[in-house]
């Protein structure tokens, strides 16, 4: 019990001062290592080991992809086709804002990516129609938060790495529950846009340039329909797909919309290895906390205490729900998914949850902490687009997060919204 | 054109022939209906090589994942103590890395002399590549920090 104590506090300490989660997880669990004499020769072994993994690779090829459809400029192209679709109803271009993010997810599979790219396009264009700057950033925020839920997902990778649960069952698991939460933030966008009076776009999309634009968009289209496609049919493994994507976005930004330059590349691709460094960072170093947590015994006292709590399987999902909300406001997803989440793995069976809703449902609730301050890395992003401070910002999102939370409850509460696709697509039996 | 540094053209390259061998492969084994595996080996190896790239490219534009909420309440003197402290941790925690990936690397050219499971390809070859470029890492964390404390110093100002 001290161990857990020493590790977790020192972790903690850390990152409260300012040093960065990845070297904070990094420190902590050496510390672990050579002070109970686990063995230092795993450092250099799974320092290697815990990033040389095929199904992780896929991580910095969907970052890559996402770069090169958004340096082609096609979350333009889809934003102008969806504005059409939506924007004459009240809070139209805010509607709006919450599918692009919820399609970008769909393409792009990090969250301050999404809100990066949402945001630079849908935030001022929202301003200028009279919209309240704080509301733009959080409606964006917010909504790009969901690109961890909708596939492909970063979080998923890592869960799929951690319980070896398919990535893609994984991956299609997602795609209701982040209808689901897009369902939600719809509902709200329009209940804040009807009292506050933001009116829809005057003019409405005719038919024919509905047409248009949906022509100029389809090749953005198409890139999450061969994704998940793909990967529904079972032709590829989530890698194969993430590889494919990639040369499916340089063809389009080349040769179809001629709009992506050398320099494009080669910058893309210098945000992709940063992007997912940052990433694989935590994963790596959190992977050895992990194993020095099970070394220590620090998880089998931890479940032991879950089972004691309750056994009715309800209780069961409401706590972890709670936890990792509380979790979220203050750690990265990565790094909850590696230190807490193992604590709850080895007692599923006892209250027979699927391994692969809970991955689903873990990560609707971790996407709900990434959008609440403190640590709120996709508002930050929004937050300086409008060079506002992030609690301005803050005080905008909290309706949606309480809309999100209702999600959460349905989605926990309907296990089988996260098991339709996978099963019926034959990739996961449970 | 922009200039660039060597770690971001050694990125550019290790992550394009990443790509290309990844595409290679999926082609071949839905056209050729033969795998070339093997170079699976490879992507995975330089996959570690771009991570400690990146590590390092991350620290220098201040990307890490972090919680700066208490951080920015801290006074001027005590933000720069913790500026230090982060960096010379960090610097710890890669030398420890590079220490027993070293020392692994000396058993392995002396005494094992293992090698990889596809290619049959020594393994310090793609080992030694966490060493080299950690000296990324350290000259980002060191030039990052400094110039952090520089612009702490010209606030108070």
């Amino acid at each position: 019990m001290t161990a857990a104590i020493i590790l977790f506090s020192l972790f903690i300490v850390l990152i409260a001062i300012g040093v960065p989660i990845g070297t904070s997880i990094g420190v902590a669990s050496i510390y672990g290592i050579m002070h109970y004499h686990l063995g230092a020769t795993m450092i250099s072994r799974n320092f290697a080991s815990g990033i040389s993994k095929f199904p992780l690779i896929a991580i910095p090829f969907f970052v890559l992809e996402g770069e090169l459809l958004s340096k082609g400029g096609l979350a333009k192209r889809i934003s102008d086709f969806i504005i059409l679709l939506v924007g004459k109803a009240t809070g139209g271009l805010a509607i709006a804002a919450v599918v692009t993010a919820a399609f970008w997810g769909a393409i792009s599979g990090s969250g301050p990516a999404t809100a990066a790219a949402i945001g630079l396009i849908f935030i001022p264009s929202m301003i200028k129609q009279g919209y309240k700057d704080t509301f733009s950033a959080a409606v964006v925020g917010a909504s790009s938060g969901l690109a961890i839920i909708i596939p492909p997902s970063i979080a998923f990778i890592v869960y799929g790495n951690i319980t070896g649960v398919s990535v893609g069952a994984l991956f299609l698991g997602g795609i209701i529950p982040g209808l689901v939460i897009v369902g939600t933030f719809t509902v709200i966008t329009y209940i804040i846009s009807k009292r506050r009076n933001y009116r829809g776009l005057e003019k409405k999309g005719t038919s024919k340039q509905i047409l248009h634009a949906f022509k100029d968009a389809i090749w953005a289209i198409l890139a999450p329909v061969i994704i998940l496609g793909s990967i529904y049919a079972g032709i590829a493994t989530p890698t194969e797909a993430a590889i494919i994507s990639v040369f499916y976005s340089l063809f389009v930004g080349i040769f179809i919309y001629h709009s992506l330059s050398q320099e494009d590349i080669f910058n893309s691709l210098v945000a992709t290895a940063i992007t997912s460094a940052v990433v694989m960072f935590v994963v790596t170093f959190a992977g050895i906390f992990s194993i020095a947590e099970a070394q220590l015994g620090i998880l089998d006292v931890a479940a032991n205490g879950v089972v004691a709590i309750s056994k009715n399987p309800y209780i069961f999902l409401l706590l972890v729900g709670v936890i990792f909300l509380i979790a979220g406001f203050f750690l990265d997803a990565i790094s909850i998914l590696y230190v807490i989440m193992p604590i709850f793995l080895p007692v599923l069976k006892i209250f027979h949850v699927d391994p692969l809703f809970f991955g689903v449902m873990v990560t609707v609730a971790l996407a709900i902490g990434q959008v609440t301050p403190p640590v709120a890395v996709n508002l930050y992003v929004t937050a300086n687009l409008i060079k506002k401070p992030l609690d301005k910002v803050a005080n905008e999102v909290w309706p949606f997060v309480i809309f999100a939370i209702i999600g959460l409850l349905i989605i926990t509460f309907i296990p089988k919204l996260s098991l339709w696709f996978p099963v019926s697509s034959k990739l996961y039996i449970p | 054109m922009k200039k660039r540094t060597i770690e971001e053209y050694l990125v550019i390259i290790i992550l394009s022939i990443m790509a290309v061998l990844g595409f290679g492969n999926v082609l071949s084994r839905y056209i050729f209906h033969a795998s070339f595996a093997a170079t699976e080996e490879i992507e995975i190896n330089m996959f570690v090589w771009i991570t400690v790239l990146g590590i390092a490219i991350a620290f220098e534009k201040g990307s890490h994942l972090g919680m700066t909420m208490i951080y920015d309440k801290f006074p001027n003197w005590f933000k720069k103590v913790a500026t230090v402290i982060a960096a010379l941790l960090a610097i710890s925690l890669f030398a420890i890395v590079d220490y027993y990936v070293i020392r692994e690397i000396y058993k392995d050219l002396t005494l094992f002399h293992m090698r990889s499971e596809a290619l049959n390809i020594p393994n310090w070859i793609y080992t030694i590549g966490i060493p080299i470029f950690s000296i990324f890492v350290f000259e980002k964390l060191i030039s990052s920090t400094i110039r952090n404390i520089k612009s702490l110093d010209r606030g108070t100002k």
